[in-house]
């Protein structure tokens, strides 16, 4: 296929970076000469210096021959007129990243009339849904759902005393098999694995694990000894995401406390929630601290602007009261460390938006991609199995996946099955597979038509 | 999938006599032989079966509720049964709290969609306070099954 990205901050870089490593020819026009000078060095794509919403620019792209157009610049308006560019050039498919509400919600003009984009990728209810489904889910580290066959593929820390800790993966197999689960990757230190039947689950792993969404709950108890609904929820900053969580969070919570060091924003946050307390101020402040703490804080979330505050407010939140901390960054630089520096998840909703944008663009085989980034940049691909591929009408001991792939699951008539060495996928079924980067290219040539 | 379709009517136990996880199980398992469920030969493999999968993780997903199951070559079909217990269960639950309520759940080994489908649908039903009220508070083995019918027959309509 042939892709046209417009905008190369973390979005269209990382967005670049992934498909023109699954083969595609992706061309990306940006702004910032710096960048695109980066760019040039970093990935094999053309790359055009200039401004997205001129015709000369998208032309230079290559617009006339590009079969879907993903407009993910920082700017709105420059999204929105990139996305009219090119349904004037007849681009098939055109993705866009919008923030502004009046835009993306519900009832807007645009959502009614919205010819010129086939998808609106709005990163801040994403990223909202994505902290809430952590906040809900105890020992969670991680989150992403393959929504078109209720899979859930979630990363967890094991405490010393959850009932797995100190277990062999295979003495996981039978209650896998009846909880449908399958333990896929182990993340220790900085090392990731796909665990063999021998491998012990360590305290302090991060374990990840494909699972059907109907076994959530009979799975939680395994990685943790106990666990209750979190009650007190301090919230950093009253950004959009702020807000949005603080609002969602005060309909279950029994306390949601928002800080916010500027009084203007302070008020227009305090305006739009009824039952959350905001406090104006900083995160770091004595008094504030004392005000937030009167009930016990089952996580404090770092929602600023300041991603150096929210890093500090987070140790320090850690250190002196809170249960749980989780970080918003956005910046993929930090990633890697935040695990060594005690941020119990962290959150980048520009690399959510990517997985995002990833699960809505269908190509060969691939349905949706769940990706981590960190050290190490593995990933979990739904597929279908398409007629004459490899995998096709097989048994899953017959198929050599490349080293470091495992199947997660096999999804047929809507069920997931765990994928037994007799499992046969036949064509059209689909399966999640996890699998490091180097591994990718031969994963997905599996399943794609010989 | 509806769970009455599976319920082991005659081995619902109104009030388990016990208190700890293991003897609770028993005793459903046991109810489960008379009721002719399973044969008695049986009992001791299915208990380890079950126990097996308890260390693994409580059963006790929370809310007063245990869901104790495995996957067991004497049944040819799903079983489902249910207990009540006034005093409570020590079941060692993810909330640590005593469980009043306990669905046991056997399904042959091969099957695939049906036990996860029952392990949902439980699921979905206890998180609905007043079922967990209702059947808590039943006044007999009659009252629970009818309970459990109501919301079989209206899948998606709370008691309320």
């Amino acid at each position: 296929m042939k892709i046209l990205i417009v905008g190369a901050g973390a979005v269209g870089f990382n967005l670049a970076k992934q498909l023109s490593g699954e083969g595609h020819t992706v061309s990306i026009i940006e702004s910032d000469p710096q960048i695109s000078r980066k760019i040039t060095e970093k990935l094999d794509v053309l790359c055009v210096s200039g401004s997205g919403n001129l015709p000369s620019a998208l032309e230079e792209a290559s617009i006339r021959e590009v079969d879907m157009v993903l407009a993910v610049t920082d700017s709105d308006e420059i999204n929105l007129t990139v996305c009219l560019l090119a349904y004037w050039y007849g681009v098939k498919s055109k993705i866009a990243r919008l923030r502004n509400e009046e835009f993306t919600k519900e009832d807007s003009i645009l959502r009614k009339n919205q010819f010129f984009i086939d998808r609106i990728i709005n990163p801040i209810p994403i990223t909202v849904d994505s902290i809430l489904k952590v906040i809900e889910t105890p020992g969670a580290t991680y989150v992403a759902d393959f929504v078109e066959s209720d899979i859930l593929f979630r990363g967890f820390r094991v405490p010393p005393d959850a009932p797995i800790a100190g277990r062999k993966i295979k003495e996981l197999k039978e209650a896998g098999s009846t909880d449908s689960f399958l333990i896929v990757a182990i993340q220790r230190g900085d090392d990731m694995v796909i665990p063999l039947g021998e491998m012990e689950i360590c305290p302090d792993d991060n374990i990840f694990v494909l699972l059907a969404r109907a076994s959530l709950p009979y799975f939680l108890p395994m990685v943790n000894r106990r666990a209750t609904e979190a009650q007190g929820i301090v919230i950093y900053g009253a950004t959009s995401i702020g807000i949005q969580l603080a609002n969602a969070l005060e309909k279950t919570a029994s306390t949601v406390i928002l800080i916010e060091p500027d009084k203007e924003k302070a008020q227009m946050a305090a305006s739009k929630l009824t039952r959350a307390t905001v406090l104006h101020g900083h995160a770091t402040e004595t008094e504030i601290i004392q005000q937030a703490t009167l009930e016990p804080v089952d996580f404090f979330i770092g929602a600023s602007a300041n991603e150096q505050d929210n890093i500090l407010a987070c140790l320090l939140a850690k250190k002196q009261y809170a249960k749980k901390t989780i970080v918003i960054t956005h910046e993929p630089d930090y990633v890697p460390i935040f695990g060594s520096i005690g941020m119990d998840v962290v959150i980048n909703p520009r690399l959510i938006t990517v997985s995002s944008i990833l699960q809505h663009i269908t190509r060969g085989p691939i349905l949706g991609v769940a990706k981590l980034f960190g050290k190490t940049e593995a990933e979990a691909t739904e597929m279908i199995a398409e007629r004459g591929s490899e995998v096709a009408g097989k048994k899953l001991s017959k198929v050599s996946f490349p080293k470091g792939s495992i199947v997660g699951s096999v999804i047929k008539n809507g069920s997931m099955i765990l994928p037994y060495g007799d499992c046969v996928i036949s064509p059209g079924d689909r399966a999640i597979v996890f699998y490091m980067p180097e591994a990718r290219e031969k994963v997905q040539a599996l399943f794609t038509k010989k | 999938m509806k769970l009455v379709d599976f319920l082991a009517e005659e081995a619902i136990i109104y009030s388990l006599k016990v208190r700890d996880k293991k003897s609770a199980i028993k005793e459903m398992v046991e109810a489960l032989t008379q009721s002719n469920k399973i044969p008695v030969k049986e009992v001791d493999s299915v208990m380890v079966a079950l126990m097996k999968r308890e260390q693994l993780g409580s059963t006790g997903i929370g809310g007063g509720v245990a869901v104790p199951h495995t996957k067991h070559g004497c049944v040819s079909r799903l079983v489902v049964t249910v207990a009540r217990s006034e005093e409570g269960i020590d079941f060692d639950a993810l909330d640590g709290e005593p469980v009043h309520l306990v669905f046991l759940l056997l399904s042959p080994n091969e099957t695939a969609g049906a036990h996860l489908q029952a392990l949902e649908r439980i699921a979905t039903l206890i998180r609905d306070s007043d079922f967990r009220r209702f059947m808590t508070t039943a006044s007999d083995k009659k009252e629970m099954i009818d309970i459990l019918r109501e919301v079989d027959g209206h899948p998606t309509r709370s008691l309320t």
